[in-house]
């Protein structure tokens, strides 16, 4: 390990300390860190646009046409245009000229909108519909999990209750608080409607849902955690053998 | 008036004939004379006293209220006494104006049940404020002059019963009777009519003769004793009448202040006199217009929000009371869960031990992933897309790194490319330790296409067409740079035109928003491109549909260092998943320590609070 990696080993790693001292309370040493880290990521995200996007996309083009390629109909369409749009998001920085800004930003967002769901629609809505509607056939056999026989159907059956079960959960025709007659009385006890036993289950398929995610949450902290805890171990053994 | 200097004997100007000396109550006989056959003149079919023949001295006559500067209390009164007439005698019809006639016609139509009532009508309010009819009637009609001058008179009517008028009427003989041996109210002192002159005492002023009615006025504006009319009902006030009543900035009552205390008018006609009835309170102050002074309709919830908005504004004006600083209280526990998970994570790293064995089992999509990664022809370079920041490198580098190394360890020609502008330096920070052992260099078996800017449009917009969405690279080798080439001149990229021209694809991300952007905007694209997806544990819920159903989106999926540490057995060589894997294996017994202890004793709570209950 040499020493500009060793410096900025230690460096790494009192900024790690600094940002795990926040176990004992909002501190400064904590807010130092943080402003730390977010102004190095704006500050590197600022040059690194500058220099992979608005230099090679929107400067050298336009420098390589000169003045007698500025009329070139496609150095308009993908230079001019886009620096007249370009300089536009930049009168958003004062009150008085930000309006022009919109003609831009109408732009950015009414393109994005229409991209994501056109892309939403064709892409996630109607494949995982289409998904849910699999064949009870046990027959098939899942050509990328393996499953097949009685595997594929039982797998296909919780995924048809699951899906069916969480919009029953999601109706809401009937109004908060009122819930569903009861089914029938029996010895006192009261048996729930069929609706509330859907609803039941779907609100059972979500709880399994979230606590999944909770526990992939919880599993991936910890592995961030081991490697924090790795490279501040690491940092120590390397400044203490360059020491020794 | 003037201003012009004039000799102090002379009692008018002489050069704008402007009286400089006041009049003094109790003028000659002929100014008063003068005065009231100029009053009578001018109200013309109104009888005089002389006309009437003494009867028609006890008719009303409204220029009782001018208030003449020359007004003869003594003659007055003299002549009041001489032709006074019983209260019960009514003047002779032929003899009573017309205007007084009908007055009297509307009087005696008016319903009796109207009178009981407990709402009078505005005639009724505004008389029951004024004195009896019968003892007006004998002196003026209608409400008394002053009574309608003064602003207050409307704002505290004093609330008369109907049966007052009645009850009135009943005693209108024993007080006629009793008038002359009682004293004569007192006369508001008016100091403009007796400028310079001393307020006489009330005894004087008691015996000016002044009419009835406007003796009773003095006693209205005092405050009625409880008891002194036992049998009057208190009347309420109707509501058309109290929305008529002035706001609150209103002065109800000219208080007269001290003759001291008074300005001299300086404009106008009454210039000079002091103590002139201000027009201001009348003309210029806000009141509750009598216009439109109708009972709002008012429902019940357009009230409560009325309460509502009240308490609101209230509530603004209260101060706020200073909140008790809390106690600052040591997080015991939450120090204590993080030095146990801390403890449990070190503890391996620092001393080697606990050290849990390999995953013997692996997911079932790892073997259809490292087969397909096999099967990747080396011609055709793979597209490796970096979508995490760097909080979530630590966990995706050990993860994605089984990935790196089958497929370096292949050969195969990677680029990678990233949405965010932190995802270049990650990427040549993940594949670099990979690219060192399987001696890759950076334009011939890697490049760095760098960052792509636009989010989803810009990743559509590389899906159809690669080179227009990325121009140049990142971290491109020096002699590439110096020759003016692009990442797509290399020897990695120089066949690959569309994205389909890649081998695969496979996304890093931690969140599973990016991961579904380029299954929807990059996977139409890619024909039999596959896809590939390595994921935070996090994610891999939301994404796993893509990757199960009959017609996959999603060709692989790799997520959770269990399944990383089952890839690098697979590969057979150590990689940053095995190596945290012990750390990893305690911490994670620590955590469902954890859990678990916090469930126990949250049933321990629950049970302690039934047994108590």
């Amino acid at each position: 390990m040499d020493t500009a990696d060793l410096i900025a080993g230690f460096v790494a790693s009192v900024l790690t300390i600094m940002v795990l001292s926040y176990l004992i309370g909002d501190n400064p040493l904590f807010k130092l860190a943080m402003h730390l880290l977010i102004g190095v990521a704006a500050g590197y995200a600022g040059a690194v646009a500058v220099q992979g996007v608005l230099i090679p996309g929107l400067v050298e083009p336009i420098l390589e046409a000169g003045l007698t390629g500025l009329g070139n109909p496609q150095l308009i369409v993908t230079g001019i245009v886009p620096l007249a749009l370009v300089l536009l998001l930049f009168l958003k920085v004062a009150p008085s000229t930000a309006r022009y800004g919109t003609i831009s930003m109408v732009l950015l967002v009414g393109v994005g909108a229409a991209v994501v769901v056109g892309g939403a629609i064709t892409g996630s809505l109607l494949p995982l519909t289409l998904g849910s509607m699999e064949s009870l056939n046990p027959n098939i056999v899942n050509q990328l999990t393996g499953e097949s026989g009685l595997e594929r159907m039982l797998n296909v059956g919780i995924v048809l209750i699951g899906t069916l079960t969480t919009l029953f959960y999601f109706q809401f025709t009937i109004r908060k608080g009122e819930g569903e007659a009861p089914f029938a009385i029996v010895a006192g006890v009261n048996i729930p409607g069929p609706l509330t036993i859907l609803r039941g289950i779907g609100k059972g398929f979500i709880a399994v849902t979230f606590g999944v995610m909770y526990a992939g949450a919880v599993a991936a902290t910890l592995i961030v955690l081991a490697e924090r805890v790795q490279f501040i171990w690491d940092t120590v053994t390397g400044v203490v053998e360059s020491i020794g | 008036m003037c201003g012009k200097p004039n000799p102090g004997e002379a009692e008018e100007c002489e050069h704008c004939g402007a009286r400089l000396k006041p009049l003094e109550v109790g003028g000659s006989s002929e100014d008063s004379e003068k005065w009231l056959d100029r009053m009578r003149e001018d109200v013309g079919e109104a009888p005089t006293s002389s006309e009437m023949g003494g009867e028609a001295v006890n008719e009303p006559d409204d220029t009782s209220s001018e208030g003449p500067d020359d007004l003869d209390f003594d003659k007055l009164r003299a002549e009041q006494t001489e032709e006074k007439l019983p209260q019960e005698a009514e003047p002779a019809k032929e003899d009573v104006p017309e205007w007084l006639q009908r007055i009297r016609e509307k009087k005696a139509e008016e319903p009796k049940d109207l009178v009981e009532s407990n709402e009078p009508a505005p005639e009724q309010a505004l008389r029951a404020a004024a004195p009896p009819a019968d003892e007006v009637g004998s002196e003026t009609a209608g409400p008394a002059p002053e009574e309608e001058l003064r602003p207050g008179s409307e704002a505290e009517p004093e609330p008369e019963s109907p049966d007052w008028l009645e009850e009135a009427e009943d005693k209108g003989a024993l007080a006629e009777e009793e008038k002359d041996a009682e004293p004569e109210a007192a006369l508001p002192h008016v100091p403009a009519l007796i400028a310079g002159a001393e307020k006489p005492p009330e005894a004087e002023l008691g015996d000016l003769g002044l009419p009835d009615w406007l003796g009773e006025i003095e006693p209205l504006e005092d405050e009625e004793p409880e008891g002194s009319a036992p049998d009057l009902a208190r009347a309420t006030l109707p509501n058309w009448l109290e929305a008529m009543r002035p706001v609150d900035t209103f002065r109800s009552v000219v208080e007269i202040a001290s003759e001291d205390d008074q300005a001299v008018e300086s404009v106008g006609p009454l210039a000079g006199l002091s103590g002139v009835l201000l027009a201001e309170p009348i003309v210029a102050m806000p009141r509750t217009s009598s216009v439109g002074s109708m009972q709002l309709d008012v429902s019940e919830r357009q009230y409560d929000q009325a309460e509502l908005l009240q308490r609101l504004v209230e509530e603004e004006e209260q101060e706020a009371p200073a909140k008790p600083k809390r106690r600052a209280r040591l997080a015991i526990y939450r120090w204590a869960i993080a030095a146990v998970i801390l403890l449990a994570v070190s503890l391996p790293i620092v001393t080697g031990e606990p050290s849990f064995a390999l995953p013997s089992l692996e997911p079932r999509e790892l073997g259809a992933l490292f087969n397909l990664v096999e099967q990747l022809p080396a011609e055709r370079p793979v597209l490796v897309v970096f979508e995490y920041e760097p909080g979530n490198a630590g966990e995706l580098e050990a993860v994605s790194g089984a990935l790196l190394d089958q497929m370096m360890a292949r050969g195969l020609l990677l680029a990678s490319l990233s949405t965010r502008p932190t995802g270049p330096a990650l990427a040549k920070r993940a594949m670099d330790p990979y690219a060192e052992r399987h001696g890759y260099q950076d334009g011939l078996g890697i490049v760095h296409l760098g960052y792509l800017s636009g989010g989803p449009t810009a990743v559509q917009l590389f899906a159809a067409s690669p080179r227009d969405a990325v121009l140049k690279g990142f971290a491109l080798p020096e002699q590439v740079r110096e020759s003016g080439l692009t990442a797509w001149d290399t020897v990695v990229l120089e066949r690959v035109q569309a994205l389909s021209d890649f081998g695969m694809v496979a996304v890093i991300t931690a969140d599973s928003e990016s991961a579904r952007v380029w299954t929807e905007q990059a996977r139409p694209y890619m024909g039999d491109t596959p896809l590939v997806v390595v994921l935070s544990a996090g994610a891999e819920p939301l994404i796993r549909p893509y990757f199960e159903s009959d017609d996959p989106k999603i060709s692989g999926i790799l997520s959770g260092l269990p399944a990383a540490a089952a890839y690098e057995l697979r590969n057979g060589r150590l990689g940053l998943a095995q190596a945290r894997w012990d750390a990893f294996g305690t911490g994670m017994l620590a955590a469902e320590i954890v859990l678990l202890a916090g469930i126990g004793y949250g049933l321990l709570n629950l049970w302690r609070g039934r047994s108590l209950a």
